[in-house]
């Protein structure tokens, strides 16, 4: 089973007990606004540009034959500043999974489990249930948007230890408006979750002026009830990415 | 190409890690039975002390993709500029070698963002990380907590920053009655986030 993912970060301590190892998995059907992880959106190979070290030499526009340049019309090898770097690569899962499992021969009894992030990991849904079949014997969490429909949704959480799933905007329209979908699928989910036995914590980001006004908190409150809840500070850094990916940040003003 | 693309230790790597192996057993086995004019043995070890700046201008560009001038990484540490996947796999790469044949020790310096320690949590599981190392055969690691912005910060402002202690290797020093040439080496290594 192939699929497409874009980060693994050792050493995650904060989802989790033990050690933990995050695989990001790329594409999300979400469009936040405030996204910190641009690079997670599409579900292709991007080609990341760091203009600021650019010396404008022009080595990756002479043509070359390297099978991964191909679909970016320039030498991705050729920058002897390391401007030019592909986010995304497709692996497979079994491959992955190998990989992933030699972490916990490094780490032993300090090994705690694999998080699987993203982008969306449920976007990739057969990918995810093919990554948590082969990794099934550690302790696994997943952190999600919730927007999935339901009977996958259900399989993930069987399969889990734990579950990290965002709640951002109480009200649907406004959802629509920051993220780009409604959020009926989501609380939706988030109900399944809830009924479920497993151990969840409910993460908010809090963005200035969208998601931190007092309205959009309290009614979180009444969906949550007495669930765990995190709200996570905006991140001011955000926005260094976008310029990387040739896109736009339409937070540019919360700087 | 040698830089940024050719595969570099610390990424547990068993081909790349397997060089360092063999040029450390390699230095180690060349010492046996050689005694110094007291009589005394030589012992094997792999800090390099200040030697990691000294010696950037008098070796040329080296085969890691390393340009003359600049300098090489701590002691038993990985090249300034290379991508490793974290601190696990350099974990895991810079413990395969030998050291019972190197008893001067290889101290492996590591830096973590101030963000790992806010916490108990993070802190315990900075620990846990500390005793894989020394369950793998490690002989010293040696952990920074530093904060790059603040780190350049001090170096445009020194007076706001008296008290700001870094690692160096075997030893810790203000950071701004370094030589700017440490300076700078500090901040060129990698960090870690979580």
């Amino acid at each position: 089973m192939t699929g497409i993912i874009f980060d693994i970060k050792e050493m995650a301590v904060h989802d989790g007990p033990g050690i933990r190892t995050t695989v990001f998995l790329k594409g999300c059907p979400l469009r936040c606004v405030w996204c910190h992880n641009p690079e997670g959106l599409s579900p292709k190979p991007q080609l990341m540009y760091k203009k600021a070290s650019c010396i404008g030499c022009a080595q990756c526009m002479k043509k070359c034959e390297h099978e991964d340049c191909k679909a970016f019309g320039r030498c991705i090898h050729s920058c002897p500043e390391n401007c030019l770097e592909v986010t995304g690569k497709y692996v497979d899962s079994k491959e992955l999974a190998d990989e992933l499992k030699r972490q916990v021969e490094i780490l032993g009894d300090s090994f705690g489990g694999f998080t699987f992030s993203g982008g969306e990991p449920l976007a990739q849904p057969a990918f995810l249930f093919a990554l948590l079949e082969e990794l099934k014997e550690y302790h696994l969490c997943v952190e999600t948007c919730g927007y999935a429909d339901a009977d996958v949704f259900q399989k993930m959480i069987e399969k889990l230890d734990f579950v990290i799933m965002d709640i951002k905007i109480a009200d649907s329209q406004r959802h629509r408006a920051y993220t780009g979908v409604p959020n009926e699928k989501i609380l939706e989910n988030f109900s399944l979750l809830k009924s479920s036995k497993k151990p969840y914590t409910v993460r908010t980001p809090q963005i200035p002026g969208i998601t931190d006004t007092k309205e959009n908190l309290d009614a979180i409150q009444k969906i949550i009830g007495d669930s765990r809840w995190e709200r996570l500070p905006f991140n001011e850094m955000a926005g260094a990415k976008y310029e990387m990916l040739g896109l736009d940040y339409k937070m540019q003003n919360e700087k | 190409m040698l830089r940024y693309e050719a595969p570099k230790l610390g990424n547990n790597d068993d081909f790349v890690d397997s060089i360092a192996t063999a040029l450390l057993d390699a230095f180690s086995s060349s010492l046996k039975g050689k005694t110094n004019c007291k009589g005394g043995v030589y012992r094997a070890g792999i800090g390099s002390a200040m030697y990691y700046l000294w010696h950037a201008n008098e070796i040329g560009a080296s085969a890691d993709g390393r340009r003359k001038g600049e300098p090489f990484g701590t002691n038993y540490s990985v090249s300034l500029f290379a991508r490793v996947k974290g601190p696990v796999s350099v974990i895991a790469s810079m413990t395969k070698q030998h050291f019972g044949n190197a008893i001067n020790g290889g101290p492996l310096t590591l830096e973590f963002h101030p963000s790992v320690f806010a916490d108990d949590d993070g802190i315990e599981k900075v620990g846990m990380l500390v005793k894989s190392f020394i369950d793998r055969g490690g002989h010293q690691l040696q952990l920074n907590t530093v904060n790059t912005a603040v780190l350049l910060d001090a170096q445009k402002h020194p007076e706001k920053y008296r008290h700001l202690v870094v690692r160096i290797w075997g030893w810790s020093a203000y950071f701004t009655e370094l030589d700017k040439e440490y300076q700078d080496h500090v901040i060129k290594r990698q960090v870690y986030k979580i």
